[in-house]
């Protein structure tokens, strides 16, 4: 395959967006925000208080 | 201003130069520290010497991991990202100036960072878990290396967005640097989070808020503490490529395929932090598992790739330079005298074999019981960014005094043994580690025979065996580190200068020749390595599990 014949064809879309830095940058970031972070957190914050009899039995 | 390499014909901006020079020294001088610490951290765990006070010993743990782990990595990956935007691309540095400012944050933070552990005001471990506190002079020292840090990528950034404008590169960048943009997006999300967690503990250790979640602290810091190993893993993989190219004339049989796992890099990579929370209450086991196993599998697929890709790149060039007789011909007559491609191989052999499969192992959520908190975790990351990404930092490092410092190696004899006395040094450590904490040898631990504490525990006898190796182990890797760094500083400063390409005591390959005939498979070789690489990793696979069952009775 030659220089020429390698520019006419059309590039395919997955090599656009691995050439894509920019992109690139957009989708590593979101992908770990959404899965890691925002989920983990989410669940975190969702872990109910510890009930106040306990933490006083545990505090004393 | 650009000098022209006579060498390699790249032209090379001189205030680049500079940088890349600088950056590298601090490299070169956080390692020096760090190994230091080291060898006291090695007899103070080594019973019968017991070296340190359990002050000191906690005290050097936090100083050894910030210093190599973070210091000693991130200003050389700095280093390589100019390396690989401006020198590789033909291209002006954007910005000197950032380029200093960058520096003087990163040298401040570091300075500030070290003084703080030294003076005794931070002695809460490289991971600072809260509520532990340090001095807030450590958070604001760890702020500004990161925000240094984070410029030098965005000047990465900047210059390949301009090499494209100046046409000096193509719509679809070099492998190595395609690896090294990997490596930089990461970078990204890395120090990103680094910022989402330390400056509310950096506002909590100066009172200004009241607590911080430890539950929430420990998920977000190991955003950062955890896909930092993986900008490490992407530039080492990138490393691999240039210098088999630069050894051999080599390159990736299918470079797509090498790209795309770079890409699956970027994608998923990062998500495997969360096997540092295994065994933490707080999340669920679909987030555990999702993010360590489904997820992270498509990045394990991604380094399977690449330690593919690498040896049958090596073992293509040598076919088709003439060295084609059986299966390994080509391993056999390749290039050992080239400290740099040595250490490449030696990197990709330790890091598949030692800490790829320990790292899926335990990675995994059933498995990571049995070794969670023991010396088997600092034993794995032995093996990846110790055995891997050091080893490789330190070989591409014979290339870039000549082509960078203009300097000649000293004592080249002794360059072309020190991977050899590395690998095997670290390879013993990382082992004789791993062995130690599956029979439950706690990490961070000042005194395992637990002499005066309200309770004991008798460990099986042999690991008195392996503390004996993980001693012999640790000093050799010692001596290995520490040839490395005086015969990189006598050559950077009194080595005598390279003229020319008859001063290269390293060869740079023209590109191998292409084959002269097609028949069969271009890389049979490096098939059988891989399918030993699979046996190897099923065997330790199933005996994780068999000892898993072995460690509870269940009736
Ligand atoms: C001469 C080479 C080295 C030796 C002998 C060595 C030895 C050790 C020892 C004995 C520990 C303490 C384990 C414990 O008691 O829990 C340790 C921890 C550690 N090492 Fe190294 N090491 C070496 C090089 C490196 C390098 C090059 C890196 C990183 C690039 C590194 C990263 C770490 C980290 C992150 C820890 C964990 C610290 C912590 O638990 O907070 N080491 N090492
Ligand atoms: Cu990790």
């Amino acid at each position: 395959m030659n220089e020429q014949e390698d520019k006419d064809k059309p590039v395919p879309a997955l090599q656009v967006v691995m050439n894509d830095v920019m992109l690139l940058l957009f989708l590593g970031v979101t992908i770990y925000a959404i899965f890691y972070l925002i989920w983990g957190i989410m669940e975190i914050a969702t872990v109910p208080a510890i009930p106040e009899e306990i933490k006083a039995a545990i505090l004393k | 201003m650009f000098r022209t390499c006579d060498i390699t014909g790249f032209k090379v901006d001189l205030n680049s130069e500079k940088l890349i020079r600088l950056n590298a020294v601090m490299a070169v001088v956080s390692l020096l520290l760090a190994i230091i610490a080291a060898i006291l951290l090695i007899f103070t765990r080594y019973q019968p010497v017991h070296l340190l006070d359990a002050e000191w010993y906690y005290r050097l743990t936090t100083f050894h991991g910030l210093n190599a782990l973070i210091f000693w990595i991130v200003f050389f990956e700095i280093a390589g990202l100019y390396f690989g935007s401006t020198v590789v691309l033909n291209q002006k540095f954007c910005s000197p100036v950032l380029g200093w400012l960058s520096l003087i944050l990163m040298v401040g933070g570091f300075l500030l960072v070290d003084v703080m552990v030294m003076i005794g005001q931070a002695d809460v471990m490289m991971t600072s878990y809260v509520p532990l506190k340090a001095h807030p002079l450590y958070y604001l020292g760890i702020i500004l290396f990161a925000v240094g840090a984070l410029l030098g990528v965005s000047l990465f950034f900047a210059n390949v967005v301009n090499a494209k404008r100046d046409k000096n590169v193509g719509d679809t960048l070099p492998l190595f640097t395609y690896g090294l943009v990997a490596a930089a997006i990461i970078a990204v999300i890395t120090l990103a989070t680094g910022a989402i967690i330390y400056i509310p503990t950096f506002l909590w250790s100066l009172g200004l808020i009241d607590s911080v979640d430890p539950a929430v602290y420990k998920l977000v810091w190991w955003g950062l503490g955890h896909s930092s190993q993986q900008i490490n893993v992407s530039a080492m993989v990138s490393i691999w490529y240039l210098t088999t190219f630069l050894a051999l004339g080599g390159t990736s049989i299918n470079e797509r395929v090498s790209r795309t796992a770079f890409f699956l890099y970027i994608l998923f990579i990062c998500l495997a932090s969360a096997h540092h929370l295994l065994t933490d209450p707080a999340t669920s086991s679909a987030w555990k598992v999702w993010n360590t196993s489904y997820a992270m599998y498509l990045a394990v697929l991604a380094s399977m790739i690449h330690a593919f890709a690498v040896p049958s790149s090596i073992e293509s060039a040598q076919r088709r330079w003439g060295y084609n007789k059986g299966l390994f011909e080509w391993l056999a007559k390749a290039p050992w005298s080239n400290p740099a491609f040595t250490s490449c191989v030696l990197a990709c052999i330790g890091f598949g074999f030692i800490g790829g499969t320990t790292g899926v192992i335990f990675g995994m959520e059933q498995t990571n019981i049995i070794v969670h908190n023991t010396l088997a975790i600092p034993g794995h990351f032995k093996g990846t960014v110790v055995i891997g990404t050091t080893l490789t930092f330190m070989g591409i490092t014979y290339y870039l005094i000549p082509l960078i410092f203009r300097r000649k190696i000293v004592a080249f004899k002794l360059a072309q043994i020190q991977p050899w006395l590395f690998f095997f040094g670290i390879a013993i450590l990382s082992v004789s580690m791993i062995a130690l904490g599956q029979l439950g040898v706690p990490r961070r631990h000042w005194d395992s025979t637990f002499s005066g504490g309200p309770f004991t525990h008798t460990f099986n006898p042999s690991v008195d065996f392996f503390w004996t190796l993980m001693m012999l182990g640790g000093s050799l890797a010692f001596i290995a580190a520490l040839i490395w760094v005086l015969q990189v500083v006598v050559s950077v400063f009194f080595g005598p200068k390279v003229n020319g390409p008859e001063d290269m005591q390293l060869p740079i390959s023209p590109l191998a020749p292409a084959a002269k005939e097609h028949k069969g498979y271009e890389a049979p070789g490096t098939l059988i390595l891989t399918i030993l690489f699979l046996i190897t990793f099923a065997v330790l696979f199933f005996i994780n599990w068999k000892w898993l069952a072995a460690t509870w009775w269940v009736k």
